[in-house]
């Protein structure tokens, strides 16, 4: 019965779809009953093939059929295909299946040429795969490399037949060309797209059973030429620079650069442009490198400290190895080796080498200036007299001595097991140097001053393997970022769960648990991002070095707190204010030797950095003991600029801030290193991006401190949540001071201030909250309401609000957008009910309100 | 692509039941339909793709018998495997839908592993190339 009744299916199948519409569905649904019947027909026979071919046809009804794509007609075209090819699969599966029963299904003709079709499938799926990974290939890629041999290895393979011949050849071609890049290190691919493009056209054709009469021998040109020929040996500078894509062995670039050398050669306008960027680069890259190595210093272990000073030396060397500037490229080369070595951690850096590679910064310099000096005048300078193969010689030795690691003399450990005494290892040394091909182990045991056994466990102490540092991972920042992401939502999600399930005792137990391991979890994603605050502090040595150089004046930095760890993200914050304020300490806090030794100072200035945690905040402050900030200095020059009328009482702290206006400065003389006015504002608000505060203490003649306040982490905030008519909003606990609700007699109202609230003897101006964001209805009374008093930069106000809903963590997400920048508004949070309730930015509602 | 189950039963309760079952039996991924009554779940089948109909007896309009009669006439549809669910202690009924041309009958309550066995029985290994998830043992009623 079966082909007949597939037959008889599929023929109605073919019908009804002539009259199916799209407009109506039930004239397309109706075709899944028959496709279904079909199917189970195939799967009974199984054809599993057709089946999955049925199943196709299904799909593309059920997409029409969920009308979510307005391009109908070509899914009603797709369908159309399908459907025909389906009934040719149909009704010629009938056909062969008739032939097979009658010829005992050892027929093998047509098999074959099922297998021609997938062929080409498969040749076309290998193409494509391969031009995506041209289209990200970059050379250094050897594991890419290697997949595009494997690639075309099987196109080869795959095109052995005949009419092949010619993709065949072009596959040999590409193939070659392929292993030369990874062999000579050539960097351009252009001729292996070319020849892929052809490759796929050739494909086509084939497949089209057209003949490919176009003329492809300048793309094969192209793939043999460059390694079948030296590149062209000009002595000419611009033949090199052009080219760049090539590679060349080290010895050909040292010869043509040997004959550049000889005499003073004019420089190419071409090249000009390239050197200037490549001396202010280099400058540039040295002068971080030498920061660095201070860094390393303190901290040899530091991989990224190694890297920061690897990667100069590698651009160094990548960009001079193109300019002919072989000296610079040799001693760079040199020192980035000695580097990567120490990159791979076969060994710590330590002062020898932190010298060397020092000296090869300043050679490298004075090589630098020489390039730059022939920029200048047009010709290439001789830099004959400076010698880098010293140094170089001394790199390689170090790099050698180095990676064989501390290997102590066997004859200095048994000195220092006891086994011999020094005296008998000089003895021993000296029989050495008569028979140099001893061993000194096999003296000792010869002279008797050592038993075999000792000089055995010597020996096994020497080539003791290293202590294995504890396996690390390396973690990009964007990963660790969302890793913490994550983290707040689950404290969200599990902080909704809590607040769905806290009438239901027997969950409460589970959800306590979840909560404490939610908590750990967010702690360790934390304190993944948390980095010492040390490296930031090392940059401010060397900072203050020089500033007290350039000043003359005598200043030393102590460092409080280094360890302290800090938000990696926040760090960044930090750098910017820290030099600033560093700055201003030392030109305008600390005075000249001379006037400290007049007012009984010793006539060393001192600046302390100390770093500390107090309630979820790094608190960094930056103290001097030099002569304070003048008050009536700032007051006068705050009327001067129109910041103040004079009429107002300031408390300290209020006078101290207007330095934090912008192109405010009380220098009398601008001096190289600050003065100009600007500085303190852009400190200012550096900070206040980050969510922290600055605040200033002084006192006259003894010293100032700037206390920077940040947060420990940008993702949580400790708040409290209150309610103000529908809305709900976050205020941070850090600004809250009390909340109270204050009784008639305590509510006032000022002339020129407007409403205020007594506590504790002080008036508090009071924010409605309500008529900021403009959600009240009706005016509240105050004494029937709540006020929070909260405080920003040594100004309280109160808030007028409903209720006080919590006290909680809330993970902060960014508003996003045009809702960025809205005043007084830092972001928002999702609360544990799933609404939204804005944080408030304490200040930026006491500009609100003022304005 | 998972397969299309239709459940016809009058009650949302005992389809939501049915279709949890099915779920616990490793059939998660799979499409469910539902229909209240006999007549519904023919105008459902008649317009698309269902690979196995698991419908109640009691029900209004057309009852589970009439239901299964009605399908056994359509030339499309008369080969899609029926399960019918009955209360036990009720052979006579059951031999009726036997005869009618039911696929399978089960009793209630069931157990998952009973969906499960009842299933591969009938679809075999029908699972539209589609590893079926059967994580979910051991969920009784």
């Amino acid at each position: 019965m079966s082909y007949e009744a597939i037959e008889n299916l599929v023929e109605k199948l073919s019908c009804d779809f002539v009259l199916a519409s799209p407009e109506e569905p039930k004239t397309l649904s109706g075709l899944l009953p028959i496709l279904k019947q079909i199917h189970s027909n195939c799967i009974k026979h199984s054809h599993k093939k057709e089946a999955k071919e049925v199943l196709k046809t299904r799909k593309i009804i059920d997409a029409i059929l969920k009308n979510d794509s307005d391009d109908m007609e070509q899914k009603m075209t797709a369908l159309e295909d399908s459907i025909s090819q389906l009934s040719s699969f149909l009704y010629g599966l009938n056909e062969s299946d008739q032939t097979q029963d009658e010829q005992d299904e050892k027929d093998t003709q047509p098999k074959e040429e099922t297998i021609d079709t997938p062929d080409f499938d498969q040749i076309q799926h290998i193409l494509n795969e391969f031009s995506a990974l041209i289209g990200t290939f970059c050379p250094d890629e050897i594991p890419d490399l290697g997949a595009m041999l494997i690639m075309l290895d099987y196109l080869i393979e795959a095109s052995q037949k005949e009419e092949f011949a010619m993709f065949h050849d072009i596959c040999h071609v590409c193939k070659d060309y392929v292993g030369n890049i990874t062999l000579e290190n050539i960097q351009n691919t252009k001729p292996i797209e070319e020849g892929l493009v052809l490759l796929t056209s050739v494909l086509s054709h084939i497949k089209t059973k057209e003949e490919f009469v176009f003329d492809y021998s300048d793309v094969l040109e192209l793939l043999t030429a460059k390694f079948s020929q030296e590149p062209p040996l000009e002595s000419e500078t611009e033949s090199e620079t052009e080219s760049e894509t090539e590679s060349k062995t080290e010895s050909e670039t040292s010869q043509e650069a040997s004959q550049v050398q000889s005499e003073p050669e004019k420089i190419s306008d071409d090249d000009m442009e390239i050197i200037i960027d490549f001396v202010s680069e280099a400058q540039e890259n040295l002068e971080t490198i030498e920061v660095n190595l201070i860094e390393l210093e303190q901290d040899p272990s530091n991989k990224d400290i190694i890297n920061e000073i690897f990667r100069p030396f590698h651009t160094i060397k990548g960009v001079s190895g193109f300019l002919a500037l072989t000296k610079i490229n040799k001693l760079a080369h040199t020192t980035e080796n000695l580097l990567d070595a120490a990159r791979s951690g076969e060994f710590l850096i330590n002062d020898i080498a932190t010298d060397a590679i020092l000296e090869s910064v300043d050679t490298l310099k004075n090589l630098i200036e020489r390039v730059s000096k022939g920029a200048q005048t047009g010709f290439k300078q001789v830099d004959d007299d400076i010698d880098v193969e010293i140094l170089r010689d001394k790199l390689q030795k170090l790099q050698v001595a180095l990676t064989a690691g501390e290997k102590l003399p066997l004859g200095e450990i048994l000195v220092q097991k006891g086994d011999i005494t020094s005296d008998n290892l000089d003895q021993a040394l000296e029989i050495q140097k008569e028979n140099p091909d001893k061993k000194i182990g096999e003296i000792l045991v010869e002279e008797k001053k050592a038993a075999p056994k000792q000089v055995a466990s010597a020996l096994m102490d020497q080539n003791a393997p290293k202590k294995q540092v504890a396996a690390q991972v390396k973690v990009s920042t964007d990963k660790l970022d969302d890793l913490v992401d994550y983290a707040g939502e689950l404290v969200i999600a599990q902080s909704m769960l809590r607040q769905k399930t806290a009438h239901d005792t027997s969950l409460t137990q589970n959800v306590t648990q979840l909560g404490q391991i939610v908590s750990n979890m967010q702690n360790i994603a934390m304190s993944m991002r948390m980095i010492p605050i040390k490296a930031t502090f090392m940059k401010m040595i060397r900072l203050v070095r020089d500033l007290s150089k350039k000043s003359g004046k005598e200043v030393s930095l102590i460092m409080e707190g280094e360890e302290t760890e800090i938000d990696r993200n926040v760090v960044d914050a930090l750098y910017e204010p820290m030099v600033h304020m560093i700055r201003n300490s030392c030109d305008h806090g600390i005075e000249q030797k001379e006037d400290r030794l007049e007012n009984n100072k010793p006539s060393q200035g001192t600046i302390i950095l100390r770093a500390y945690h107090k309630g979820g905040h790094i608190i960094i402050e930056i103290e001097d003991d030099g002569k304070g900030l003048d008050k009536d200095a700032i007051l006068e020059k705050a009327k001067e600029k129109e910041l103040l009328t004079g009429a107002e009482q300031l408390t300290d702290a209020q006078i101290y801030y207007l330095i934090m206006a912008p192109g405010f400065s009380t220098a009398k003389e601008i001096t190289d290193v600050s003065g100009r006015g600007v500085g303190m504002d852009v400190v200012k608000s550096g900070i206040e991006k980050f969510r922290g505060t600055l605040s200033i203490e002084s006192s006259k003649g003894k010293g100032t401190k700037f206390t920077i306040s940040l947060p420990l982490t940008l993702a949580i905030i400790d708040g409290m949540l209150i309610g103000v008519d529908d809305e709900k909003y976050v205020i941070p606990t850090i600004a809250i001071q009390k909340a109270f609700k204050p009784s008639e007699d305590e509510c006032f109202t000022v002339e020129g201030k407007g409403e205020m609230v007594k506590d504790r003897g002080n008036l508090i101006s009071v924010i409605r909250l309500n008529d900021i964001y403009n959600s009240g209805k009706e005016k509240k009374v105050i004494w029937e309401n709540l006020v929070v008093v909260v405080e920003s930069k040594d100004e309280k106000r109160a808030l007028l609000i409903d209720e006080l809903l919590g006290k909680d963590e809330f993970v902060i997400k960014n508003l996003g957008g045009k809702l960025e920048d809205v005043k007084g508004i830092s972001g928002g949070a999702i609360l544990s009910d799933g609404q939204v309730g804005l944080i408030l930015d304490i200040h930026g509602i006491f500009e609100v309100a003022n304005a | 692509m998972s397969y299309s189950i239709l459940i016809v039963d009058d009650s949302l309760p005992m389809r939501s039941v049915i279709i949890k079952t099915f779920k616990a039996a490793g059939y998660a991924s799979a499409q469910f339909f539902e229909a209240a009554n006999g007549k519904q779940a023919l105008d459902h089948m008649k317009n698309g793709w269902i690979d196995i109909v698991v419908t109640d007896y009691n029900m209004p309009v057309m009852n589970g018998l009439q239901f299964l009669k009605a399908i056994k006439t359509q030339e499309l549809l008369k080969d899609i495997p029926i399960i019918v669910v009955s209360t036990e202690g009720n052979e006579t009924k059951i031999k009726e839908f036997m005869d009618a041309g039911a696929k399978a009958y089960i009793t209630k309550p069931f157990t998952p592993e009973t969906i499960r066995d009842l299933v591969t029985d009938i679809l075999g290994e029908v699972d539209y190339d589609e590893t079926v998830d059967d994580s979910n043992e051991g969920f009784d009623f």
